[in-house]
């Protein structure tokens, strides 16, 4: 019996979505390119006034300084501090939970459609509710951003573990595996990529509710030196904080999306 | 008893306000916050009776409304060309996500750079709130088109504004509808924190200026408000996308 | 056609299973069924969609339990799944996250074999099956025939007596199917097994089995057991020898009245819906 290489017909198909893949990613960087050049000789050229849009350039320098002044440093480390235990949390929670709404069936399809509902809802309004709560205190923003990302946690580990084939199973029964290793050993790794797709949403929403309750509360972080920055009519450095913030997103976004996928490439 | 999930959620949701109430009422915990449900309804009544409270609310609609339809307009465009010209999409998508991921607050110094404190400010972080939960979904409903109807269509020589009526639009419709519901939230989110912060009007600003004097029975009539406004706008949004014809 | 009992390494004695649905009156899957496989035979069950086929491999691997009868493996009932049954089933059922070797090695591993040990072993029944080279990649860079070979070699691991499956093949194409049907031979003979094959393809069941035992439509019982008198190994010739199509006729037969009537009864069932 032979053992050739498997369909002949996926081995060009492969070569053109690797040089498609590259194509996309370098006309992206060329776009961006582009616009950034646009805006910075719009300035330079005069056509805008550079304090009302700042140059990257200007963008640049600023962030040069708030560097070296510590100033973005620090606010980057108590931001990303609180992010890591709201992040923390929502996970023992939305795990926990999420496990739960799936063990038990009845109690999963009741709250599954109430938890989308609060998830499309306006649910940064209720931030007055935790600063009555909890006074301006940190602990307003964790709880706040707790509550946010579990829920995308919650919703993806429930279906994550519901989504199991039901053959995987019987393989682990037909191998006479206990509840427990069936659990651990087939459900879980077979659940995985789908749950982590949650916390990488959890994550996203973290972010999303800290740094905006940081910046209305002034309480510390990357959000509350926006709002300083902004008061002080430091303009090129509130904008370079803002391109700042917007790359901590987009590293997040990345580096989550990488993890994802090289879980997923084994599939 | 509690054998279907719409007896156990009914009863869950009564649990929690039952909850809520006998605090409120023997005042254990946090008694400022657990306002009584009888104070919180006085105070929507003396609110919806007042006439300040209509011009603030006035604001709040008419930024978000505003903003909210301008992006529905641009992010579909934006998204089906995007989604049409699949490598401008690919090529953009990363970037775009980028975006779409950051807290849109933090776009708001750079706002006011450009339109300083007034009406036209919360438009604008209107629209940033809500243009790319419109355009990612629009975006996402393209990929998820069947390329065959897409060929068969131009095989017969179809005009670019037939193949968007005709063709894209209707299977778009869904994605579209989620998108803008996604996008209204959004779009009201960002105007009433931008309210909150630096507002001298609106909903944003009045619960602010509650939490300012400790009335925080007429804070919470307030956010009651600004739910039932995202849940009727939701259910308006629903209703208008199932009539529209295309 | 009564054989003895004292042979008979797997005895399925007096089975019956019943499925209950809601509002509706329960479905008689099987009826006291009856089958005896003796040690070393390749015996194949066949029988129209809806049979109770897929019911009665559920209760022999222990899947399921059966409302009356017993499932009796070397003299012994069975209770849930036996240590002496293999199964294959029919859908997809490798695991993704895992390699080919980690797939095959995996009953290994809950046995306590140590790791040296188990890929030694994953080797050898990855080669058993015709995939040697394959240990280190992925399922999903596999073709679906090779995937169910990954099934098969993975379920071979522990080398029960008995391999059970379920229409293994039911997703390939027609000349993968009958390749692997030989492999499946080789393997048998190699390994000294007996095999117990559920399958709705005439020609897979006689170009592979000793007997061939046909399923009536619900309730399933075993309508007739046809010995199947040809040389091993049965090649091309053997395909296109009278006798084979001689066997495929008889089996047909009987299997069209029953396939018949499963139309009708299926039909009857939409009509009645509206």
């Amino acid at each position: 019996m032979t053992t050739k290489a498997p369909n002949p017909a996926t081995a060009p198909s492969k070569m053109l979505k690797y040089w498609h893949r590259h194509m996309s990613t370098l006309l992206g960087l060329g776009i961006f390119a582009a616009l950034l050049a646009l805006w910075e000789t719009s300035i330079s050229l005069g056509w805008i006034s550079k304090f009302v849009l700042t140059p990257p350039s200007g963008i640049v320098k600023a962030l040069i300084k708030l560097t070296q002044n510590g100033e973005l440093t620090g606010a980057l480390f108590t931001t990303l501090s609180i992010l890591a235990a709201s992040l923390g949390l929502a996970m023992v929670i939305g795990i926990s939970i999420g496990y739960l709404l799936y063990r038990n069936q009845l109690w999963g399809k009741a709250f599954e459609p109430l938890l989308g509902a609060i998830f499309a809802s306006p649910l940064p309004l209720m931030f007055p509710i935790f600063l009555v709560l909890f006074g301006r205190t940190f602990y307003a923003i964790i709880f706040l951003a707790t509550i946010y990302g579990s829920i995308p946690i919650i919703m993806n580990t429930r279906e994550a573990l519901l989504s199991v084939r039901r053959t995987l199973i019987w393989v682990g029964r037909s191998f006479r595996l206990s509840e427990t290793q069936i659990f651990w050993k087939i459900i879980v790794p077979a659940a995985a990529p789908l749950m982590f797709s949650g916390i990488r949403m959890g994550l996203i929403y973290a972010l999303l509710g800290v740094v905006a309750f940081e910046f209305l509360t002034d309480l510390g972080g990357l959000g509350r030196l926006l709002s300083e920055l902004n008061y002080k009519f430091k303009i090129p450095e509130s904008f370079a904080l803002t391109a700042a913030t917007v790359m901590l997103s987009g590293l997040v976004l990345f580096i989550t999306g990488w993890i994802e996928r090289s879980i997923s490439n084994s599939r | 008893m509690l054998n279907t999930p719409t007896r156990v959620r009914a009863f869950a949701l009564f649990a929690i306000w039952l909850i809520w109430e006998v605090n409120a009422q023997i005042a254990w915990l946090v008694p400022e916050v657990f306002t009584p449900t009888s104070k919180i309804l006085v105070g929507l009544v003396e609110i919806s009776t007042s006439k300040v409270f209509y011009e603030h609310l006035f604001f709040t609609i008419l930024s978000t409304g505003v903003g909210f339809l301008i992006a529905v307009v641009a992010g579909t465009i934006i998204g089906i060309a995007l989604g049409a010209f699949k490598i401008f999409g690919r090529a953009l998508n990363p970037y775009i996500a980028a975006f779409a991921s950051s807290p849109k607050i933090i776009f708001l110094p750079v706002v006011m750079s450009f339109a300083g404190w007034g009406t036209e400010t919360k438009i604008t972080m209107a629209f940033i709130g809500a243009i790319f939960p419109i355009l990612l979904s629009a975006y996402a409903g393209m990929l998820t088109i069947n390329q065959v109807h897409i060929r068969v269509a131009k095989s017969f020589n179809i005009k670019w504004y037939d193949l968007v009526r005709k063709v894209y639009l209707p299977s778009l419709r869904h994605p579209l509808l989620v998108g803008f519901r996604l996008g209204f939230g959004a779009s009201l989110v960002s105007v009433v924190l931008t309210e909150a912060k630096f507002g001298e009007s609106g909903l944003g600003f009045l619960a602010m200026q509650y939490y300012g004097l400790y009335a925080i029975g007429k804070m919470f009539s307030v956010l009651v408000i600004l739910f039932a406004l995202a849940i009727i706008a939701n259910f308006l949004l629903d209703r208008f996308a199932t009539r529209v014809p295309h | 056609m009564t054989q003895k009992k004292a042979n008979a390494v797997l005895s399925v004695e007096q089975v019956s299973k019943s499925f209950y649905v809601e509002d509706e009156p329960p479905i008689l899957a099987l009826s006291e069924t009856d089958l005896e496989v003796q040690k070393g035979e390749f015996v194949a069950v066949i029988g129209p969609s809806g049979c109770g086929k897929s019911t009665l491999f559920n209760i022999i691997g222990g899947l399921i339990p059966s409302d009356t009868g017993q499932i009796v493996v070397e003299g012994k009932k069975t209770n849930g799944p036996d240590k002496q049954i293999g199964m294959v089933f029919q859908e997809e059922s490798t695991f993704a996250w895992r390699t080919v070797e980690e797939n095959i090695a995996f009953p290994l591993e809950l046995a306590g074999v140590p790791k040296q040990d188990r890929i030694k072993q994953a080797a050898h029944f990855a080669d058993l099956v015709g995939l040697s080279g394959f240990e280190k990649r992925y399922p999903a860079e596999l073709s679906g025939g090779m995937r169910q070979r990954v099934a098969l070699a993975r379920t071979l691991a522990l080398e029960p007596q008995i391999l059970l499956m379920d229409e293994p093949f039911a997703a390939l194409d027609e000349q993968t199917r009958m390749l692997l049907g030989e492999k499946i031979t080789e393997i048998r003979e190699a390994l000294d097994q007996t095999v117990l094959l559920i399958t709705h393809n005439i020609t897979e069941a006689v170009q592979l089995s000793d007997r061939v035992a046909i399923m009536s439509f619900r309730p399933g019982v075993i309508k007739r057991i046809l010995d199947i008198d040809l040389p091993r190994p049965r090649g091309p010739e053997t395909i296109s020898s009278d006798k084979f199509g001689h066997y495929v006729g008889e089996i047909w037969a009987d299997l069209r009245e029953e396939a018949a009537r499963g139309l009708r009864e299926s039909e009857k069932a939409l009509a009645d819906d509206h």
